[in-house]
């Protein structure tokens, strides 16, 4: 349970992006008035907008406001309550649109109306999935921006898919792998086997890695100049400006979560130069056990406190993190 | 049209609402959206938007509200349960009716806002009609499937089951919560679903009633519980649209259920 013993207060509010669209947010506030200077602004991780899984920025704005810290959780055009309508109709169609920054303007409106209005001047940015990305694109080129919390980062692309067995990572193949050995006295599973609808390229090379007869796909060792394919390609641009410039990121990742692993196996392994170079900079965390949108108490509790952690190193309050 | 999101309710235990109001609003019906259970809202939220809209430039006010402990109201879930949730769909019927000049509401709710907006319109006199979009009709049955998502997210996540269904009732009748999808829900919401059964209780609402049953074929056997449901009513009529189930995880990005949304305003235009 969240402790909601500060009452902050909240005011429902909407603004006009550069295209002329409203969009809908929530502003909190300490009851006391912001102990910080520095705000948070809590980006959609994608269609579930501004509240985000299980309400998930509810709780989080909860633990900033008690630390003092002014938050505001918005949706981006065509999302949520705001105005316009996307065109895409596959769900990983617009995750794509998302990644590739299409609302990189609408955070940035949101931080100019916030400086405007409420007469903020630094922020912390980003979410979950989508509202990472998001918040890292933009970054890169607003100094207003002074850290970024940054909750299971995508850093492939979901549309124009490959051939899943030749991309996956070793996690999802070891997991992969796991799934049909546990199967492997199902009628059902045989019934799917023996009428032609599994994947048997996928079987197969799972079952590999799994026995441990075949290392991580070659992909992994892609020098940086080479890409990973389907890597989104202005995440590692975005990510090396922020470093450079110093900008504390807070990277959680779920241990269950096929992202972490991309992540690990597919951007770490070329990036990771980078992360050395300015270490300390980029702090990556990992939520053991937890699954992408954190669904059991224990992986949520475990989310606030790595969070409550970093902001006490990085930006010290002089509130107290509520436990 | 116009659209005013805002906090209403008791202080510390706010609701919060958005109200479309048509530029011409000579219509003396609003209408009040119910929201279903826990991510379902949020995956069928952009449907609502849109049928908000639509309706708003039909020429009726609209409500849309959060329950208590969900979206961006006041509260935590495991605060919420049905018998709050009624109490929030009447805050809402009334905010509306004293922000505008209507003086009754046709109530439209989704899945488990099916189940409470056909509970409102027992307790209601300013209630006209009713529309239940691909309602729970057994609140036991549904509670269940609630805590089968449990057991199924535990496989994912641990590949065991730690917790079986009968286990998670238990802890729920000591007074703990099931996770259900990341929402804790309360022992109170879960033994006041079980106890819903609109099939077999009796009900008196007497105004028009639209059951919409929404399913991706229409091939598709009618359920015999909606069927039932509808039979109760005196008014009552049952329709088919071929939608997505949009209230789900889906491969589709669903921003508007287009059947759905034509179909309900005809039928409200229709009275």
């Amino acid at each position: 349970m969240v402790e909601r013993a500060m009452n902050p207060r909240k005011k429902a509010v909407t603004f006009q992006n550069r295209d002329g669209r409203r969009l809908f947010g929530i502003l909190h506030e300490p009851s006391t008035g912001p102990a910080s200077d520095i705000a948070f602004v809590l980006l959609p991780p994608g269609i579930k907008g501004r509240i985000a899984p299980h309400r998930l920025y509810n709780d989080l704005t909860d633990k900033l406001t008690a630390r003092g810290h002014a938050v505001f959780r918005f949706d981006f055009w065509g999302l949520g309550d705001s105005e316009g309508e996307v065109e895409e109709r596959e769900l990983r169609d617009l995750y794509t649109a998302v990644a590739l920054g299409r609302y990189v303007n609408d955070t940035r409106d949101a931080l100019d109306w916030l400086s405007r209005t409420c007469h903020l001047r630094h922020f912390v940015i980003g979410g979950l999935c989508g509202g990472a990305v998001t918040g890292i694109l933009e970054a890169q080129s607003d100094p207003r921006v002074v850290g970024i919390l940054s909750i299971g980062l995508p850093v492939m692309l979901d549309s124009n898919p490959t051939d899943a067995w030749q991309y996956m990572t070793t996690g999802q193949l070891n997991d992969l792998g796991s799934r049909y050995v546990a199967k492997i006295l199902s009628p059902q599973a045989w019934l799917r086997f023996l009428s032609f609808r599994t994947d048997y390229r996928l079987l197969l090379r799972s079952i590999r890695v799994r026995l441990g007869l075949e290392g991580p796909a070659p992909i992994v060792a892609a020098p940086p100049q080479q890409p990973v394919l389907n890597a989104n390609p202005h995440l590692p641009g975005a990510i090396l400006k922020l470093l450079a410039r110093g900008t504390p990121m807070l990277l959680l990742f779920s241990e269950a979560d096929r992202l972490y692993w991309e992540f690990e196996e597919k951007f770490l392994s070329v990036y990771g130069h980078a992360f050395r170079a300015h270490a300390g900079t980029a702090e990556i965390r990992v939520i053991q056990a937890a699954n992408h949108v954190l669904t059991f108490k224990e992986w949520q509790h475990d989310c606030f406190n790595l969070l409550g952690q970093w902001l006490e190193a990085r930006f010290p309050a002089s509130v107290p993190v509520a436990p | 049209m116009n659209e005013t999101p805002f906090f209403f309710g008791q202080p510390r235990q706010e609701l919060f609402g958005v109200l479309h109001q048509p530029v011409d609003c000579s219509r003396s019906v609003g209408v009040v959206l119910c929201h279903p259970f826990g991510e379902e809202k949020l995956w069928s939220h952009r449907v609502f938007v849109s049928f908000a809209r639509q309706a708003a430039d039909a020429g009726y006010p609209v409500m849309r509200l959060d329950y208590y402990g969900n979206g961006d109201s006041d509260g935590n879930f495991e605060d919420s349960s049905v018998t709050r949730c009624l109490s929030d769909i009447a805050q809402a019927v009334d905010t509306l009716k004293a922000r505008t000049s209507v003086t009754s509401v046709a109530l439209v709710g989704l899945r488990f806002g099916g189940l409470l907006a056909s509970l409102c319109a027992e307790a209601r006199h300013d209630v006209s009609s009713l529309v239940l979009w691909a309602p729970v009709v057994h609140g036991g049955r549904f509670v269940q499937e609630q805590l089968r998502i449990n057991v199924t997210t535990q496989m994912a996540a641990f590949r065991e089951i730690r917790l079986d269904r009968e286990q998670l009732v238990a802890n729920l009748t000591s007074g703990g919560t099931a996770n259900v999808d990341g929402y804790e829900m309360s022992r109170t919401m879960y033994e006041e679903l079980s106890t819903v059964d609109l099939s077999s209780r009796l009900l008196t609402f007497s105004g028009r009633c639209l059951v919409v049953r929404i399913e991706r074929g229409l091939a598709a056997k009618p359920a015999a519980d909606v069927t039932t449901l509808a039979a109760k009513y005196p008014h009552a009529q049952v329709i088919e649209v071929e939608e997505e189930p949009f209230w789900r995880e889906i491969d589709r990005f669903y921003g508007n259920a287009p059947q759905l949304c034509a179909r309900t305003l005809e039928w409200l235009n229709a009275q």
